[in-house]
């Protein structure tokens, strides 16, 4: 073992050693570095609350207006699920009731997308929808697009349902969240 | 129905139960119907036959512990910590593999519905697991080196925590958003980067028998300030989080601190007063376990109402529990068994069921991933270093230090749900984050390995230790020519379980280690015998695990091996027994790398009947005999006092010249003893030759040695039955683990231990691995 400054711990030291020993370089060290990192911690807080802009809170269920809607969305009550982690947002579009979606299972996301300064970006399969699951020849599911902004909470944008098809304005409302987000223990 | 059925084997497949194939024939229909069931409250959770929430909750439990013990054994097996397989196992279950391969039955088995239940067991396992951890941080961790522990652990704190807070310039706007503010952001992910596990840590610190080293108790004493600091931090963030900034935290810092010492005056001398109490019953009654329990809970209570988290009651109660060794170790084997099997595996697939390593989808992410584990690995580990090379610690020990203090396992996993509950880490982030802990954890043993070898180990162990002399001749350095010549020049390892039963054995391994007078080697350093007693450490998080714990059972059992020692009748054979005493999770492993490190020239092995098994060569000793790389020898004990008849079966193989090696240096020992080389011939043929090498050392030895030595042919169909029949006249047979005496090298069948269980006198079976070693050079006079 190299030569050393301080003592090397020794497991046979009697409890009377408990007290901490400081030399003034260890101090010296010690101040300095917490002084470093409370200032440091000082400004780039203070850089990252007045410069960082975080994308808005927009997880949650939005139910659509079922009669804006194209094709075989159109016959259902259908509720968009967005999970949000800062600018990726996941989600899947299903129907039925609520009571009814909170006794079965969280589903795999099935639509994937950003956050971006416009708005919203989502795109991905429907396997949810019996409708739209059978509508191509091949048996897969349909894919959805659609774009919108959050206004307060209500989400506003354009859907299609498949690649070619035209583009289709939606609007759709924020259910009020029966467990919040952010739980409160 | 066909359908249900595949479904079902899935399931049976996922809980892997060792016993399940014998059942499950029996079960095939139940498991269908089960599935079904659970299938159908997925299809229509009003369903007459759905399945009521509680059963599902109690087959979603079945499956997470057989899983989680399944996993952790597996990670056992490759040497890392239990817990990392198991919050891998928790992570199995969720969305990032169960959820991916088998969607349906991932849903159906952890419907939404169910998951709540799941949340509280994991709350309250989490509320005693704390309090396990704290009733684990004991002063005495505190005693050693305290300046450099704080100042070490502190920087090693700092240097993280700024790069984390560094880091959430970059991720806030990426993986945040705007319902949390940026200043509890930075602060949450900088403490997620100072974690340091201590209980894990104090885990791995046993199992590399550090905990009485200078590296060791120096980290251990780190861990726990590191430890106590983050929690404090930790609650900060919380604070902050809360009420989304510094000043309005304040009120709760102030509650929180009044209440710490309120706890660390007031109920500590209240629970100093039940201490006492335990001292003049000497047992834990369920009145008063009950009474530490509901402290426990309404500890938690009171800092859940003060704003901090449930948890930091729970540890808070712990950490203030007098250490009263008996008490200590009463309470916590009480109330370790059920939290650490059945409720903390629960926490751990709650938290798999919200890791979605899916959410990784793209390279960018994945490249985010890798900056938080690299911040995470560089803050900690350079922090450790800078600030443990400052107080003057040598390059090779701060470069150790640093790795162990990036184990951040299980308290990093609680930390990381506390901000995904609090909405201030983001799912994404999460799964980040316990990649990383899983990482940081994982690499920690193999790169104390690499940094600080066993070797290095052991010599830390015998500076601090130096009356125990086991290694003695370590503190001498190996590669110096001249000490290399005042090593012993024949060592033998002797694992002994039960030190209680074991002195026939240990007798003769002094007897084979014995130097010979007037023979070249009565230098007492010529020899040496090490009684080995591995303590092996079942359970990664109980109490025994504990260094302080293992401590203890370490000179429990020293003082049994000093007791059979002692009891040996040659007094001067007692200066070359230096017994080993080592903690381990693989007994068989162990003992060959010791074997292997001490350079040992023979490991011998008392037999015994394994308990699954009808091989006698089987079990510990079969493992033995596969691991090591060394020859080996099975003292199968018959009781018999003297050793002066010996009788060596020779037929001419490695192994038996082996057993006649091992046999002339006992003979060459005692002037007493008489040796009679057996060779059997069957009906009409020539016996076997004696081998040129065998030649050649007859021609060695002294002609007062060679005098004593028979070499008879006898005629017989069956070559054991004549052995036993010759064992009736002698004290000890020697055998080679040879076909013809029925016991082969890897003892296979059943007729392998034929000899062992027939012959008459005491046995001693020689598996020979090396095949250039001499036994017999230590004892021969030089030429």
């Amino acid at each position: 073992m190299p030569h050393t400054q301080c003592p090397m711990p020794n497991a046979q030291l009697p409890m009377t050693k408990i007290m901490p020993q400081f030399n003034v370089k260890m101090l010296t060290f010690y101040g300095v570095s917490i002084a470093f990192v409370a200032v440091l911690f000082k400004i780039v807080t203070a850089y990252g609350e007045t410069n960082l802009k975080a994308p808005p809170a927009i997880a949650g269920h939005y139910r659509f207006e079922p009669k804006s809607l194209p094709e075989c969305l159109k016959s259902d009550v259908l509720v968009l699920t967005i999970e949000q982690s800062g600018v990726y947002l996941s989600g899947n579009l299903r129907s039925g009731s609520r009571e009814g979606r909170e006794k079965t299972a969280e589903e795999k996301p099935s639509l994937f997308g950003k956050w971006e300064t416009q708005g919203l970006n989502l795109s991905g399969a429907v396997p949810n929808l019996a409708g739209c699951s059978d509508s191509t020849a091949t048996g897969q599911n349909s894919s959805v697009k659609m774009r919108g902004i959050v206004e307060q909470e209500s989400l506003k944008g354009k859907i299609s349902l498949t690649d070619k098809a035209a583009a289709t304005d939606f609007t759709a409302e924020r259910e009020a969240a029966v467990q919040p987000q952010k739980q409160q223990h | 129905m066909f359908a249900c059925e595949r479904m079902a084997l899935l399931v049976r497949l996922l809980c892997l139960l060792p016993s399940i194939e014998l059942v499950s024939i029996f079960f095939d229909r139940q498991f269908c119907r089960l599935y079904c069931r659970v299938l159908s409250i997925r299809k229509n959770p009003k369903a007459k036959n759905a399945m009521p929430i509680p059963i599902l909750v109690l087959l979603e439990v079945l499956i997470v512990i057989a899983l989680s013990r399944l996993v952790g054994l597996g990670f056992r097996s490759i040497k890392q910590p239990q817990v990392i397989g198991e919050i891998v196992a928790g992570i199995m279950l969720g969305p990032s593999l169960l959820g991916l391969v088998a969607p349906d039955l991932a849903t159906a088995l952890f419907p939404a519905e169910a998951v709540p239940f799941l949340n509280v067991l994991s709350e309250v396992g989490l509320i005693f697991f704390m309090f396990l951890v704290g009733l684990e941080l004991n002063p005495k961790y505190l005693k050693s080196n305290l300046d450099i522990a704080i100042l070490t652990s502190h920087v090693s704190i700092l240097v993280p925590f700024s790069l984390g807070s560094l880091l959430a310039l970059l991720l806030y706007p990426i993986v945040s958003n705007n319902s949390v503010s940026f200043t509890a952001f930075a602060l949450f992910l900088g403490a997620a980067m100072s974690i340091t596990a201590f209980p894990v840590l104090a885990r791995i610190i046993t199992e590399h028998n550090l905990q009485n080293t200078k590296l060791g108790t120096l980290a251990l004493t780190c861990a726990a300030v590191d430890d106590v600091t983050a929690w404090c931090l930790l609650a900060v963030a919380i604070a902050v989080t809360r009420t989304n900034s510094m000043l309005g935290a304040l009120p709760t810092i102030i509650a929180s601190l009044i209440y710490i010492g309120f706890m660390l005056t007031v109920v500590r001398w209240f629970l100093q007063r039940l201490s006492k109490h335990y001292n003049r019953t000497g047992r834990l009654t369920q009145l008063v376990l009950s009474g530490i329990y509901m402290g426990v809970v309404a500890s938690a209570l009171i800092t859940e109402l003060i704003g901090i988290h449930l948890i930091f009651g729970a540890f808070l109660l712990g950490a203030a529990m007098p250490k009263n060794a008996g008490l200590t170790r009463e309470l916590a084997e009480k109330t370790e068994d059920f939290v650490l099997i059945f409720l903390l595996p629960i926490f751990f697939a709650y938290s798999g069921l919200r890791t979605q390593i899916g959410l990784l989808n793209s390279p960018e992410l994945w490249l985010l991933c890798a900056a938080v584990l690299g911040v995470a690995i560089v803050g900690k580990y350079v922090g450790t270093y800078v600030a443990a090379r400052v107080c003057g610690i040598g390059n090779r020990a701060a470069s150790a230090l640093g790795w162990l203090m990036n184990t951040r396992g299980l308290t990093e996993l609680i930390v990381l749900n506390i901000g995904l509950s609090l909405g201030v880490i983001s799912p994404l982030l999460f799964t980040m984050l316990v990649i990383m802990a899983l990482v940081t954890t994982f690499m920690t043993s193999p790169l104390l390995e690499w940094t600080y070898p066993k070797r290095l180990i052991r010599l830390d162990i015998s500076e601090i230790n130096s009356e125990d002399s086991e290694l003695e001749y370590s503190q001498m350095g190996e590669n110096s020519e001249e000490n290399a010549n005042k090593l012993p020049t024949y060592r033998i390892l002797v694992p002994v379980a039960n030190p209680s039963t074991q002195k026939g054995l240990l007798q003769l391994a002094v007897a084979l280690a014995q130097p010979a007078a007037g023979m070249g080697g009565d230098d007492l350093q010529s020899a040496a015998v090490h009684p080995l007693s591995l303590i092996e450490l079942n359970d990664d998080y109980a109490f025994e695990s504990t260094p302080a714990e293992a401590d203890r059972i370490i000179q429990e059992r020293r003082s049994k091996l000093s007791e059979l020692i002692d009891s040996l009748e040659l007094s001067e054979a007692r200066k070359f027994v230096h017994p080993i005493i080592r903690v381990t999770n693989d007994v068989a492993r162990e003992t060959a790398q010791i074997a292997q490190i001490d350079r040992a020239d023979l490991i011998l092995v008392g037999w015994h009947r394994p308990t699954f098994s009808s091989n006698r060569l089987g079990g510990r000793v079969g493992q033995i005999l596969s691991n090591a790389k060394v020859d080996v020898a099975i003292f199968v004990d018959r009781g018999r006092e003297r050793l002066n008849n010996l009788l060596v079966p020779y037929a001419a193989n490695i192994h038996d010249d082996l057993g006649l090696e091992l046999a002339l240096r006992l003979l060459v020992n005692s002037e007493e003893r008489r040796l009679t080389v057996l060779r059997v011939a069957g009906d009409g043929e020539a016996g076997n030759e004696l081998s040129y090498e065998f030649q050649r050392v007859m021609d060695q030895l002294p002609v007062e040695v060679r005098s004593r030595i028979e070499t008879p042919i006898v005629e017989a169909a069956e070559p054991i039955q004549a052995v036993v029949a010759a064992s009736a006249n002698a004290d000890l047979t020697i055998a080679g683990t040879s076909r013809e005496w029925g016991i082969e090298r890897q003892t296979l069948g059943q007729y392998t231990d034929e000899l062992a269980v027939q012959c008459h006198s005491s046995l001693l079976i020689a598996r020979c691995y090396v095949k250039v070693r001499s036994h017999l050079a230590s004892v021969l006079p030089q030429s």
